[in-house]
């Protein structure tokens, strides 16, 4: 068994999919048309075999109450690997990203964690 | 602190502890009729806890030791500064409230922005227990009288 993909409930997909592209740097892979929605994929850059997120609508209605609490308290359901948190920060924060936590250090980690204007807080972490 | 009585047109005032301002905390409901703010000026707060107390565990002392390194943490972080720089592994749940009580006692300040909230830390009460014991300048009132 090995896990493949994982999954973002996103409140639009076309914005979805530029976020992610476009500001964070993924590289779409899959896109299907299945009616309203898409089944569509975004994998890490240079890495076409690997995880694949699933921009997933959060059309459910328990999608968004469940999104707005963990927003509320500030708690980021899925966290990416980065090389150095502090110049993802700068480069984000160029690009208009909103940060609810700045890089802190975190006992053995370095995180941050920021909007992904879909309704989503994302922590970053690099290990020291 | 300060409590309204049940026709809500006065408030009585229970052991002096001080005006809501001086711990920094915004106008309890300005925007409430004349008639339900306080007629003395000062303004009536829910829930007051006791600094004392709020100071009196270890847990709590920590939330404010991390917000005085950072201010304006989100939940969260509170939570993710505690597991991982203190080993503290209490729950959510139970950290929301150690915050409660830490916000009753006018220690911490939360606000919305947007969809998020943050977690302020307030001096303002530290200040007054500063005041109290380690200043004997003029300003400090003679009948002033304070909370146990």
């Amino acid at each position: 068994m090995r896990i493949t993909l994982t999954s973002v409930l996103v409140d639009d997909q076309d914005k979805a999919l530029r976020f992610y592209t476009d500001v964070l740097g993924f590289e779409k892979k899959t896109e299907v048309p299945l009616g309203e929605y898409r089944w569509l994929t975004v994998v890490s850059p240079g890495d076409r075999d690997g995880t694949e997120l699933v921009l997933e609508p959060d059309a459910h209605p328990a999608a968004k109450v469940f999104k707005e609490a963990l927003v509320r308290d500030g708690i980021p359901f899925t966290s990416f690997a980065v090389e150095d948190v502090a110049a993802e920060f700068a480069r984000l924060t160029r690009l208009g990203v909103q940060f609810t936590q700045e890089p802190g250090e975190m006992g053995p980690v370095t995180t941050a964690v920021f909007d992904d204007t879909c309704g989503n807080l994302i922590q970053i972490a690099q290990r020291k | 602190m300060f409590i309204a009585n049940p026709d809500g047109t006065q408030v009585q005032q229970v052991p002096l502890v001080y005006p809501a301002e001086d711990f920094g905390i915004p106008r309890w409901d300005a925007a409430a009729p004349p008639s339900r703010q306080a007629s003395s000026g000062l303004h009536i707060l829910a829930v007051v806890g006791d600094v004392y107390q709020a100071l009196a565990d270890p847990t709590r002392r920590k939330i404010l030791d991390e917000l005085a390194d950072r201010d304006d943490q989100t939940l969260f972080e509170i939570c993710a500064r505690l597991a991982m720089k203190h080993r503290l592994t209490s729950s959510r749940q139970a950290i929301s409230q150690h915050l409660d009580v830490l916000e009753a006692a006018g220690l911490i300040i939360t606000r919305r922005e947007g969809r998020y909230k943050f977690h302020h830390l307030n001096r303002r009460p530290l200040e007054h227990i500063a005041d109290r014991w380690l200043t004997s300048g003029p300003h400090r009132r003679p009948d002033e009288n304070h909370p146990d």
